[in-house]
C-alpha cells in the first residue's frame, strides 16, 4: 500500500493495518510470502466488504477481516492507535490533522498576506521575494490538490515526498511566525471581546496564527504516522531533503547577502547573494519601527551570533555602510531602483499601516531613501530657445501626490542642462503661484528647515549641490493632496546646438509607469526632440511638442537638437537687474594646433561595460591624432594603469574613483599632461576623503585642466564635493556611444565659444537684441567662476540673489506668508522680474511689446540714475 | 451423522479445494484474487472459508503452481491477479484426469447395474 492516506479507512484502522503488517512481515518473509500481497488481500477484502457505503472502515472491521481471512492476529495493543484514541491528540488528529489545514487554509493566509501586507507592515515581510511567494503558493496549491479524493486513493509516492518537503518549508515559516502565533491568539481574543476596530485586524492575524500552527503540525502528524512503516521512510526523507534544498535555493541568497554584509564582500553578493535583500537592508532601521525587513533579517535579530549581522543593532553608521555596499555591489544608488509607484512590502507598500511609515530623513541635506505613498503625479516641461543668444530656458512644473496618512516631503536631485542655472522657483499656495526668495544658501536653508521641519508649513527649497546639480525639497505634501512647484532653468546651447533636458537623477518618490511628461519647446529656429511628433510654425517662430514617458526621461540624457543659424557677432539685452545694457561680442575660435596630452580616468563601475569598446576606439583615435593618452581605470576595487584594452577588464559593481583620480593627477603631473578627464557614472557614496586629490589640484606646480564626461547620469557625491572646491574646465554628456569621441575632442580642442562682455548705458549700434536671459546667464558665469576661490562669498551670494539664481553660494526658497519672508530677512522676487516662457505673439503685437519693454527699461534706467 | 462423517467431509473438501482453485484459475487466463476467493466461498457444497483459501493460495504460490501480480487500481486498493504456472497447468490437468477417473470409479461402485 503506497498511500498512507486512505480516506476510506479511519485513522485507527489504517494505523492498525500498518502496525499489524509491521508485526508480521518478518515471519511472512521467512515463509516467502510477500507482505505487500498479504496487505493487498486484506485491503481488497475490506474495500469490497465496504461496498457502496460512505462510512470508512473501522478498526474493528480490520481486526475481523484479518481473523476471517485466516491470517495471524495482530499483537495488541497498538501503541500509535492507543495514543491517538484519546486526549488532546485526538483533537489534533481529527481537527487540525485534516488535510484542509495543509492546503486551503495556508493558501488563504498566503493570499491575504500578499494582498494586504499585514505582517509586512507590522513586523517583517514573510514573503518579501518572488521565489518565496512561488515556493509557498506551490505548496499550498499542491496541498490543496492533495485533498482531492482521487489523488489520495491513487496513493502516489510523490505525495509523501511532497509532504516531506512541505514539513520543512511549513516548519521554517512557522518558526519564523512563532511570535505572531502568540499575538494572533491574543488578537483573536480581542476579536471576540471587541467586534469592531482591533477585532477586524485580529481576524487575518488569527488566520495566520492557525495556519502557522496547523500546517506543520498536520505534516508532522503525517510524518509520525507514515515513517513507522519502513517503505514510507524513503519518500518522506527524500521530501525532507527536497524541502531543505528548496529552502536553500530560496533563502540561501539572502543569508549569503547578510553574511557578505558582515564580511564587507560585494563580490560574494554578486556571485551568490541577493541584490533585493541588500536593498531592503539599506532601509532597515530607517522606516519607522522596523529593524528588519524580511525572514532572513528576523532570525539573526533573535540570536547572539554575528554571522548574518544583528539587525536589531542597526544604526545610521551601519545603514551608511550598507548603502555604500549596495553601490559597490551593483554600481547603482540604493534609492534609484524601484521607480514605480508600487513599493516593496517592507517599505509599507501594501500594508494596512500604509501611509504611516516615518520618513526619518525629513528636512535632511540629501535625498535619502524612498518614502512610501509619495509619487510624482504630473510633469510638464516648457522651453523657449533663442538661437541668436545660444540660450534656452526651461520651466519644469511638477505635481506630487501623497496617498498616505502623514505629511510627506518630496526630495530630488536634478541634473540641469550642462552649465545651466536655476533662475526661477514657484510654489502654488492655495492655488496661487508664489515666487521664491533668493538669498545665501545658509539663509534659505535655515528658513526652509524652520518652516518645514519645525512649523510644518508650506515651503520649497532649491540648493546647488554640485556641478549642474541641485537639490529640491518641498514639504508638506498633505495626505490625499497634491503639491505643485515650478522650476525655471536658464542654460546655454552647446556648440552642436543641443539643449539638454533637466533630469531627475535621485528621488525619494515613485514615478508611475504610465506617467508622461508633456513637453512644449518653442524658439526662433528649427528644433527636434526624438519622440515628439507635434510641429508648428508662426512667422519666425517654431515649436515642437508631445509627450514622453517620465521614467524614460529620468533614465538617460535627453536633448533638443536645434538648427543653429550663424551666430551673430554681437548680441545685447537689457539687464533688468543692473538697469543697463549687456553686450556680448563673439571672439574668434582660438586653436593653438598643439596636440595636448591627457590622462583619462575611468570610473569602471558596472555601467561602463557598454562603453568599453567605444572608449578603446576613442583612446586609439586620440593617440592616432597625436595626443599622448594615458589611462587610469578604477575597477574591481583596484587601479589599472594603461591597460592594453578595456574589454579585458571586468566592470562590475560600483567603484570609488578618488584614488584613481589622485593617481591620474600624479600621472598627469609626471608626464606633463595638460588635461585630466574623468569618465564617470553615478557614485552615490564617497568612501575616502577627496582632500589629497584637491590638494594636488589646487597646489600642484603643474597646471592641469580637470574635465568631466558624464556617461551615465545619477548622483555623484564625489563630483559634488570636488566641484564645490575647484572649477570644472569642461563637461560633456555623450548620449550615444558614437558621441564619446567628438566630446573628448571637444574638450581637448576647447571648442567652446569665447565671448567678450561689456556693459553700457545705451543700446549698442547694430548687434542682435535678445532676451534678458543673457543677463542672468552672465551673472551665473561670474558667480560660478568666482565661487571656488572667492573669499567674499556674501558679495557673490548677493549678486546671485539679485539675478535670482541658485548657485554654489545661493539658494531659493518659497515660504507660505509675507511674515515668514520678513522673519527670515528674505525678499520674495517680483513676478514681473522672473523669467518665463513667453507666448508667441502676433507680429504686430510683438512690435508693440518690444517698444513697450524698451520704454520700461529706459524708465528704470533713468530712475536708477 | 456424527464426528466420523464430519471429519470425512472436511478431509474430502480439503483435498478437492486445491483442485477447485486450480480449475477456477484455469478457466480464465488470469483471475482477480478477491473474486476468485468469493466465488470459491460461495460455491454451494464446497463450504470453503476465506481463512482456508488464502493460506492455500500462499502455499500453492510457494510450490510454484500459481503466480500472482499486483496492479494499481484507479479506485480502491491495488488488485491482485493469479494465473497458473506451467507446473500448475500440468497439475490441473493431472488432477482433472484423476478426478474424472475417480468419479467414474465411485459411480460404477455405487451403481453396479451400470
Amino acid at each position: 500500500m503506497k498511500n498512507e492516506d486512505l480516506t476510506w479507512l479511519t485513522d485507527e484502522a489504517r494505523i492498525a493495518l500498518d502496525v499489524w503488517e509491521q508485526q508480521h512481515r518478518g515471519s511472512w518473509i521467512k515463509e516467502f510470502i510477500d507482505p505487500k500481497e498479504v496487505r493487498a488481500d486484506v485491503e481488497a477484502h475490506l474495500w469490497h466488504a465496504r461496498g457502496e457505503s460512505e462510512k470508512p472502515v473501522t478498526l474493528d472491521q480490520v481486526k475481523e477481516a484479518i481473523q476471517e481471512m485466516g491470517f495471524a492476529a495482530p499483537v495488541e495493543p497498538y501503541p500509535l492507535v492507543e495514543a491517538h484514541k484519546a486526549g488532546f491528540f485526538a483533537l489534533i488528529g481529527r481537527f487540525l490533522g485534516h488535510p484542509f489545514f495543509w492546503g486551503v487554509w495556508p493558501l488563504i493566509v498566503v493570499l491575504v498576506e500578499m494582498a494586504t501586507g499585514l505582517l509586512a507592515g507590522m513586523f517583517f515581510d514573510p514573503i518579501s521575494r518572488t521565489p518565496q511567494a512561488v515556493l509557498l503558493l506551490s505548496f499550498c496549491v499542491l496541498g490543496t490538490l492533495g485533498l482531492l479524493k482521487k489523488l489520495n486513493e491513487q496513493r502516489p509516492a510523490w505525495l509523501s515526498i511532497l509532504r516531506g518537503a512541505g514539513l520543512v518549508v511549513a516548519g521554517y515559516w512557522s518558526l519564523l511566525l512563532l511570535p505572531v502565533l502568540v499575538i494572533g491568539f491574543l488578537g483573536y481574543g480581542l476579536c471576540i471581546v471587541y467586534t469592531m476596530g482591533i477585532g477586524i485586524l485580529a481576524i487575518p492575524l488569527f488566520l495566520i496564527c492557525m495556519a502557522t500552527a496547523a500546517a506543520p503540525l498536520y505534516l508532522f502528524y503525517g510524518f509520525l504516522r507514515s515513517t513507522n512503516l519502513e517503505r514510507n521512510r524513503g519518500p518522506w526523507l527524500i521530501g525532507i531533503l527536497l524541502g531543505l534544498g528548496l529552502l536553500l535555493i530560496v533563502e540561501g541568497p539572502s543569508y549569503v547577502t547578510r553574511y557578505a554584509v558582515v564580511k564587507d564582500d560585494p563580490g560574494l553578493i554578486r556571485k551568490l547573494g541577493s541584490e533585493e535583500t541588500l536593498l531592503s537592508m539599506c532601509y532597515e532601521g530607517r522606516v519607522g519601527k522596523k529593524s528588519f525587513t524580511d525572514t532572513t533579517g528576523f532570525i539573526p535579530s533573535l540570536t547572539k551570533w554575528d554571522i548574518f549581522g544583528r539587525a536589531g543593532g542597526v544604526n545610521l553608521k551601519e545603514i551608511g555602510k550598507r548603502r555604500e555596499l549596495y553601490y559597490r555591489t551593483t554600481g547603482r544608488s540604493f534609492n534609484v531602483p524601484g521607480d514605480g509607484g508600487v513599493l516593496p512590502d517592507w517599505l509599507g507598500g501594501r500594508s494596512q499601516s500604509r501611509g504611516v511609515t516615518l520618513d526619518e530623513d525629513l528636512g535632511g541635506d540629501g535625498v535619502a531613501g524612498r518614502v512610501a505613498d509619495l509619487d510624482l503625479s504630473a510633469s510638464r516641461l516648457d522651453a523657449h530657445i533663442n538661437a541668436s543668444s545660444r540660450l534656452g530656458y526651461w520651466e519644469w512644473t511638477m505635481e506630487f501626490g501623497n496617498s498616505g496618512k502623514r505629511n510627506k516631503e518630496a526630495r530630488m536631485q536634478l541634473l540641469l542642462p550642462a552649465d545651466g542655472v536655476v533662475s526661477r522657483l514657484t510654489l502654488w499656495v492655495n492655488d496661487e503661484p508664489q515666487e521664491a526668495a533668493f538669498s545665501s544658501t545658509a539663509k534659505v536653508t535655515k528658513a526652509y528647515k524652520s518652516i518645514a521641519v519645525q512649523e510644518r508649513r508650506d515651503p520649497v527649497l532649491v540648493r546647488w549641490v554640485g556641478a549642474d546639480r541641485v537639490l529640491v525639497q518641498c514639504f508638506p505634501i498633505l495626505p490625499n493632496k497634491d503639491m505643485r512647484i515650478r522650476i525655471g532653468i536658464t542654460a546655454p546651447l552647446d556648440a552642436e546646438g543641443r539643449l539638454f533636458l533637466p533630469r531627475i537623477i535621485e528621488k525619494n518618490f515613485g514615478v508611475p509607469e504610465d506617467l508622461e511628461s508633456s513637453i512644449w519647446i518653442q524658439g526662433d529656429t528649427e528644433m527636434s526632440l526624438d519622440g515628439l511628433q507635434g510641429k508648428g510654425a508662426k512667422g519666425k517662430w517654431r515649436e515642437t511638442h508631445g509627450k514622453l514617458p517620465a521614467r524614460e526621461l529620468m533614465a538617460r540624457h535627453t536633448h533638443v537638437k536645434c538648427d543653429l543659424p550663424e551666430e551673430p557677432a554681437m548680441v545685447w539685452a537689457e539687464d533688468p537687474f543692473a538697469g543697463n545694457t549687456l553686450v556680448r561680442t563673439r571672439l574668434p575660435l582660438r586653436s593653438s594646433g598643439a596636440k595636448d596630452d591627457l590622462v583619462i580616468v575611468i570610473d569602471g563601475s558596472s555601467y561602463f561595460s557598454k562603453w568599453t569598446e567605444t572608449a578603446d576606439e576613442a583612446i586609439a583615435e586620440l593617440r592616432e591624432a597625436g595626443h599622448g593618452v594615458r589611462v587610469i581605470v578604477a575597477a574591481q576595487e583596484e587601479i589599472f594603469e594603461d591597460p592594453s584594452t578595456l574589454t579585458a577588464i571586468d566592470f562590475a559593481g560600483g567603484q570609488d574613483c578618488i584614488s584613481a583620480l589622485e593617481a591620474g593627477l600624479n600621472l598627469a603631473t609626471s608626464t606633463g599632461s595638460r588635461h585630466l578627464v574623468w569618465l564617470h557614472g553615478a557614485q552615490p557614496v564617497t568612501f575616502s576623503t577627496e582632500e589629497g586629490f584637491l590638494q594636488l589640484l589646487e597646489r600642484g606646480f603643474h597646471q592641469v585642466d580637470f574635465s568631466v564626461v558624464d556617461l551615465d547620469g545619477g548622483p555623484n557625491r564625489l563630483l559634488e564635493k570636488v566641484s564645490k572646491r575647484i572649477g570644472i574646465a569642461g563637461a560633456a554628456r555623450p548620449v550615444e556611444l558614437d558621441e564619446l569621441i567628438p566630446e573628448l575632442k571637444g574638450i581637448l580642442e576647447s571648442k567652446r565659444e569665447r565671448y567678450e562682455w561689456k556693459r553700457q548705458e545705451d543700446m549698442p549700434e547694430g548687434g542682435k537684441h535678445v532676451s534678458d536671459q543673457l543677463a542672468r546667464w552672465y551673472a551665473w558665469k561670474q558667480v560660478k567662476k568666482a565661487s571656488t576661490g572667492s573669499p567674499d562669498r556674501d558679495k557673490l551670494a548677493k549678486l546671485a540673489a539679485k539675478y535670482q539664481l541658485v548657485t554654489p553660494v545661493s539658494g531659493a526658497v518659497v515660504l507660505e506668508t509675507k511674515e515668514d519672508y520678513k522673519r527670515f530677512g528674505l525678499k520674495q522676487v517680483d513676478v514681473d522680474t522672473a523669467p518665463s516662457v513667453p507666448g508667441i505673439p502676433e507680429p504686430s503685437t510683438a512690435l508693440l511689446v518690444l517698444i513697450g519693454s524698451l520704454m520700461v527699461w529706459r524708465r528704470a534706467r533713468i530712475q536708477q540714475k | 451423522m456424527g464426528d466420523g462423517f464430519d471429519n470425512w467431509t472436511v478431509q474430502l473438501r480439503k483435498g478437492i479445494l486445491e483442485f477447485c482453485v486450480l480449475s477456477s484459475i484455469a478457466v480464465e487466463e488470469e483471475a482477480y484474487g478477491y473474486e476468485l476467493v468469493q466465488m470459491l466461498v460461495s460455491a454451494p457444497g464446497l463450504d470453503a472459508s476465506e481463512g482456508s483459501i488464502y493460506p492455500l493460495l500462499s502455499r500453492m504460490r510457494k510450490q510454484g503452481l500459481i503466480q500472482s501480480r499486483l496492479e494499481e487500481s484507479e479506485a480502491g486498493p491495488a488488485r491482485k491477479y493469479y494465473r497458473l504456472t506451467n507446473a500448475g497447468k500440468a497439475r490441473s490437468l493431472a488432477m482433472q484426469s484423476y478426478y474424472e477417473g475417480l468419479t467414474d470409479a465411485v459411480n460404477s461402485i455405487g451403481n453396479p447395474k451400470k
